[in-house]
């Protein structure tokens, strides 16, 4: 066994060997899901703490700080997928009346809401005392939470948000979004009669910004080739950074990492790794079948960039807590970028992480996050001149995913992406030997 | 219809059918052309800069729009991205949008991308309908104002934009009242056609169309003819290029009384009252919140102003026209089902899309929800 620095407590890795990080702290991982799951569970029978359903990109911190308990239906719907619930739940929402053709993590989570049926059975999940989301992501967020909200006969909030491409943020944007986090303070306040301390408020956003510094960490040592993270790794180590933020576990999960990271880096033998084709993955990953990685794994590609873990990792760093929230949920770089910016960027993460390709799955059911990958795709072919996997599917629902295409098309990819690593190294040599 | 009342009718539908038309306009007065990719753009604030907003909508094959958007990208994105990409609307020198969708943005960026306008400029549309939503458009408004007066190097008093705000009020008077006269008997108008003109008024300069339908409208006639009868029926929904959809509806013994969609009724919306000392005010508020539809209402608001429909057209029944892939329509049908089934008043949810012409299989739908509806009532 490789030596490991002196883990932080409450995180003890794998014993048998460093491996991929994501297997190294599959135990501690296991521990802080089942905790969270536990507590989830616990709620449904006690009731003894407000439970807030939220969107992604809710301002989490105000709502721990406040001492109501998070729970992200989408972040859930990605568990009953991956346990093979989703497309049942999926058809009993259409049965509804609610169209297949809308978000899967939607339909997944109304599946459940109207049978009772969860990711582990009947029940699990505490139904809502109250409704939070926000436009700073799609819409869909919202007609989805209206929906709740008449169904289940709960109040919601919504948290309006400007939208500038390029970020380009004027004064009345941000004057706008500080009084929609001022009235989501009142509004958690005047349904829950929970008072938001300042002090305490300061203290969970330290804790989640402790949290996004060592993921913006991890995240970034993808660039070293050969890259400490496996393809998997960044999906498998994000539900603490999701659901557990402004948690001590979930800072002390990540500093954990980093430092394991870290020492795997500057280890004095290099890493060991199979890695021969660097590419991004965009987007989501089908959450039914994680298996369709190992096709990728097995030819040595690993998937060192991607545009969703690092959307809920922005930095808390300002001394007043709204602005920060400011910074790390309006200007999130993940969310509110168009198409040229994304152009213009994906030059730069080509460069700096040494990319041999992309990989993009056209998500059926989230048009938000699909929207763009055409053009995003067309760049990386044409102008940079890599080779590009482009194929539909769904995240959520097996049935509009054909594995059998999919795998056709990877195995055609990978014999291209081999072909354009030759010539792009023999190019190289030439260019070596003319210089 | 007098025969000058049918002629300045023609002339409406002729701009439905070749909306191009415009750019060869005659009181276009050299002006230059704004397209509108979204509805929530205050046209008049356009209009005070000495500029023609029209609508940027048609229907038929995308090809070019493969490119850029998905199969699962609603039809009329796909339909406005090919045309623009593909050089279509080259006449027009500004292209605007708000942000009333996640596709509205891509469409914008798309356009903005591949075929460059002189001006673009996105309105940050609020998603929210309250006050300090309305207060925050109300300095979007301001933003564009400034933008557009920098462009035409001229400045937009609140005079001239308040006479931009009149005429535009005419025309939706006008709009108004031919639906009513319409309903009375007064105006021996068929819903398709009616719907053509009104779709043809949204690129034409709006001088034109005021004249226009001052043509029709210029002389009440004596009922000479019965009103239509049939079953009265409440268009709801979003966008449709198509009018032939209307047509179909009253093929088969319907009447459509009135029609409430982004694609007709709510893209100019009800008069603009100009009580606001700042008129970027009273366009906020109108734009805001009087046109907007179930992508930024709350159901309840949006049910209500469904209801007001129905009540003030007498409506016997209700037909809702969503884009196909349009999330926010598709999200709201269950609802809207159950609340039309609490009201016990029939309700049909058809899907159209832009991009493919064929009507045939709405027809049978429509036909079958009218037959059944007919042998209820």
């Amino acid at each position: 066994m490789t030596p490991s620095h002196k883990p932080s407590p409450g995180v003890v890795p794998d014993p048998s060997g460093p491996g991929p990080i994501s297997a190294y702290y599959r135990k501690p991982l296991q521990a802080l899901m089942n905790t969270y799951y536990g507590k989830l569970a616990s709620l449904e029978k006690t009731r003894d703490t407000p439970v807030a359903w939220i969107t992604t990109m809710v301002p989490v911190e105000v709502l721990t700080a406040a001492g109501i308990f998070p729970f992200y239906p989408e972040n859930y719907a990605a568990l009953c997928a991956a346990r093979g619930k989703s497309v049942n739940l999926i058809g009993r929402s259409e049965l509804s009346g609610v169209p297949r053709d809308l978000c899967g993590y939607a339909t997944c989570n109304i599946g459940s809401v109207l049978s009772g049926e969860w990711a582990f059975g009947q029940g699990g999940v505490p139904l809502p005392d109250l409704l939070i989301a926000t436009r700073l992501t799609c819409n869909i967020h919202i007609n989805w939470w209206t929906y709740l909200s008449r169904r289940l006969n709960v109040p919601l909030f919504v948290m309006d948000a400007p939208y500038r491409s390029s970020a380009k943020y004027q004064e009345r944007d941000v004057r706008y979004f500080l009084r929609q986090l001022r009235r989501l303070t009142a509004f958690l306040e005047a349904t829950t009669s929970l008072p938001i301390r300042e002090s305490r408020l300061q203290e969970v956003m330290r804790l989640s910004d402790d949290a996004s510094r060592h993921w913006r960490e991890i995240s970034l040592s993808r660039r070293h080739v050969p890259s400490p993270l496996a393809s998997k790794d960044v999906f498998s180590l994000m539900f603490p950074m999701v659901t557990l933020a402004g948690t001590p576990e979930a800072a002390a999960f990540y500093a954990d990492v980093a430092a394991e990271v870290a020492r795997r880096l500057s280890a004095p033998t290099p890493l060991e790794s199979k890695e021969r084709y660097r590419l991004i993955w965009d987007l989501f990953p089908p959450w039914h079948d994680m298996g369709v990685w190992e096709l990728f794994e097995r030819a040595g590609v690993v998937f060192v960039v991607d545009f969703y873990a690092d959307a809920f990792s922005g930095r808390l760093t300002k001394p007043d807590p709204y602005l920060s929230l400011v910074d790390k949920y309006l200007y999130n770089p993940s969310l509110q970028r168009g198409i040229a910016d994304k152009k213009a960027a994906i030059e730069n993460i080509a460069r700096d992480f040494q990319l041999d390709g992309a990989v993009f799955m056209s998500n059926r059911s989230c048009r938000y996050f699909s929207l763009g990958q055409l053009d995003l795709a067309s760049t990386i072919r044409n102008r940079l001149k890599l080779p590009v996997l482009y194929f539909e599917g769904d995240h959520m629902d097996p049935s509009r995913y054909s594995r059998n295409q999919i795998e056709a098309q990877i195995s055609a990819f990978l014999d291209i992406l081999a072909a354009s690593k030759r010539i792009r190294s023999l190019e190289k040599c030439e260019r070596c030997e003319k210089e | 219809m007098l025969p000058e009342a049918e002629a300045a009718l023609q002339e409406l539908i002729a701009a439905y059918e070749n909306p191009h038309s415009v750019a060869a306009h005659p009181r276009r007065l050299g002006r230059p052309l704004f397209g509108c990719l979204t509805p929530h753009l205050p046209l008049e604030l356009i209009h005070a800069a000495g500029i023609i907003p029209i609508r940027v909508q048609s229907a038929g094959a995308a090809p070019l729009s493969a490119s850029h958007l998905q199969f699962y990208t609603c039809g009329f994105s796909r339909v406005a991205v090919d045309r623009v990409t593909g050089g279509r609307y080259d006449y027009l020198e500004g292209v605007l949008a708000a942000k009333t969708c996640d596709v509205s943005l891509s469409l914008f960026q798309i356009c903005q991308e591949e075929h460059p306008a002189r001006f673009s400029w996105l309105v940050s549309l609020p998603g929210n309908c309250d006050e300090e939503a309305l207060g925050y458009l109300a300095e979007e408004f301001a933003a564009l104002k400034s933008a557009l007066e920098a462009y035409r190097e001229l400045v937009i008093s609140p005079e001239r934009l308040q006479e931009s705000i009149s005429l535009y009020n005419r025309m939706r008077t006008a709009f108004g009242t031919m639906w009513r006269r319409r309903d009375t008997g007064s105006l021996p108008l068929t819903g398709g056609r009616l719907v053509r003109a009104l779709k043809g008024a949204q690129v034409l300069p709006p001088e034109t169309v005021v004249s226009l339908m001052g043509t029709i409208l210029e002389e009440e006639p004596p009922t000479l003819f019965k009103p239509a009868t049939g079953l009265r029926v409440l268009m709801i929904g979003n966008s449709y290029a198509d009018a032939g959809l209307v047509d179909i509806i009253e093929a088969h013994g319907a009447r459509v009384v009135y029609e409430d969609t982004t694609a007709v009724g709510r893209y100019f919306g009800d008069e603009i009252f100009g009580q606001d000392k700042d008129p970027l005010d009273s366009l906020a508020k109108h734009y805001g919140s009087s046109v907007t539809g179930c992508y930024r209402l709350e159901y309840d608001q949006r049910v209500e102003r469904i209801q007001e429909n129905l009540r003030a057209w007498n409506a016997e029944a209700c037909i809702n026209v969503v884009q196909k892939f349009c999330d926010t329509s598709l999200f709201e049908a269950p609802l809207l089902e159950e609340t039309f089934r609490k009201w016990n008043l029939p309700y049909l949810m058809i899907e159209v899309d832009d991009t493919s012409p064929g009507l045939r299989q709405i027809e049978t739908r429509v036909q079958a929800f009218l037959e059944m509806v007919g042998g209820i009532l």
